[in-house]
């Protein structure tokens, strides 16, 4: 048997809950004389037809996320991934931060300053350490 | 070491102007900014949810008692998909914040840290002191424009990525809102007519039934404005589909700089934002 569809059980719902429409207008019908148990009836089976409507309503509701299920979850991964993207844009602050150090340290290495150079070694250590 | 700073020195004006030229190139995209966040306001909004699930408990003012076990099972199979409603909500609603934040021109700054690197270059004699800020400005052109260029491609990879699934789950809200949503008010009036007309029915009393039927038209203009609100949020999923699918476009034609795009962009954004306003001002 073919597997009901999203499209398929709203179309469902919409059809009960538009025969208890139906219903309901041939109940208050002035034209129409019922007995007592003839309106206790129908009302019933009004009740129950819009109350089925909302029940295939509902799992119509199940259906339709089923059916969307693969791209929620692709659209979440792929999200995940653009907020990587974002991050890394961050991380490109940091390797300033280091290549500032190592500038440092560099100049003190070609200027031959000795105290220069154990505290930009330093400086580039705790830039690295950092990031 | 000095003919390198000489070098570079010479070859700073061509620097400049080459970096200009480059940066002046990076897109303005202010306009997909906009879309995006004004769709993510817009799918932070989830009162239209709650009433769905809360929907079988506010029928039990209509319906017969022995309805009500019926209604309460109703209840709890739609307490279960809240969850699951409200995620379909948030992703489109993380995605458009992402969106927005790769289209942005501030994303990150590196200014201060790049003024240290000119300031440290100078400290250590490759450049002199008085080219240290001429030096920190060339290299915030560089960064900057590299990084802009970056992110753009970054952008335009995870628009042209995700747009299928994004249609999809749109689609899918559509659906849900229209058949789901607007079916229970469809319904609701039914119940309404059922139940004030069965009390009619038995009232003798002329003045008992006007103020019967007044009650009866005060629901009824209750569901008119609920199910307005609704229209206007399909309306808010639509325009946000169809701006995305234009943004995709664009991007596949590398259209995205064209001043008509962009109008376009920021007319989808004003919809969404009025249309927006206007339902919260129903709610008020």
């Amino acid at each position: 048997m073919k597997k009901l569809s999203a499209k398929n059980a709203f179309e469902l719902s919409n059809a009960f809950g538009e025969l208890s429409a139906s219903l309901n207008n041939y109940l208050f019908s002035p034209q129409i004389k019922l007995t007592k148990n003839q309106k206790a009836d129908i009302e019933s089976c009004t009740w129950s037809l819009l109350n089925a409507s909302a029940d295939i309503r509902t799992f119509a509701v199940d259906l339709q996320l089923d059916e969307s299920k693969l791209s929620f979850e692709k659209l979440l991964d792929t999200t995940a991934q653009a907020r990587d993207t974002i991050r890394q844009l961050t991380n490109i602050r940091k390797v300033i931060v280091i290549s500032t150090a190592a500038v440092s340290l560099a100049g003190a290495i070609i200027s031959q300053r000795p105290g220069a150079i154990i505290d930009t070694t330093e400086a580039l250590y705790k830039a690295i350490i950092k990031a | 070491m000095k003919y390198v700073v000489s070098g570079i020195r010479a070859w700073t004006p061509l620097l400049v102007g080459s970096m200009f030229l480059f940066v002046c190139s990076c897109t303005n995209l202010s306009a997909v900014r906009e879309f995006a966040r004004n769709s993510a306001n817009s799918l932070e909004y989830t009162r239209l949810t709650e009433a769905y699930v809360q929907w079988p408990q506010t029928q039990k003012r209509f319906q017969p008692a022995n309805q009500y076990a019926h209604l309460d099972r109703l209840a709890g199979e739609r307490k279960l998909q809240e969850n699951e409603l409200l995620l379909r909500h948030s992703i489109i609603q993380d995605y458009m914040q992402v969106l927005g934040e790769l289209a942005s021109d501030e994303v990150v700054t590196y200014d201060k840290e790049i003024d240290s690197l000119g300031d440290a270059a100078a400290a250590a004699n490759f450049i002199e002191v008085k080219d240290g800020a001429a030096y920190a400005a060339i290299a915030k052109l560089v960064v900057t424009a590299t990084t802009d260029r970056w992110r753009q491609a970054k952008l335009k990879k995870f628009v042209t990525t995700s747009n299928d699934d994004l249609q999809t789950l749109l689609a899918s809200l559509k659906e849900i809102l229209k058949n789901g949503y607007l079916g229970d008010l469809k319904d609701e009036k039914v119940a309404v007519g059922m139940h004030y007309g069965g009390l009619v029915s038995k009232s003798k009393d002329p003045a008992g039934i006007a103020a019967l039927q007044e009650w009866q038209r005060e629901k009824e203009d209750s569901i008119a404005l609920r199910e307005q609100a609704i229209q206007e949020y399909l309306f808010i999923l639509q325009k946000i589909a169809q701006a995305h699918q234009q943004l995709t476009d664009a991007i596949s034609v590398n259209n995205v700089t064209s001043n008509e795009f962009l109008g376009q962009m920021s007319r989808y954004a004003k919809d969404i934002r009025a249309t927006f306003n206007a339902i919260v001002s129903m709610n008020q």
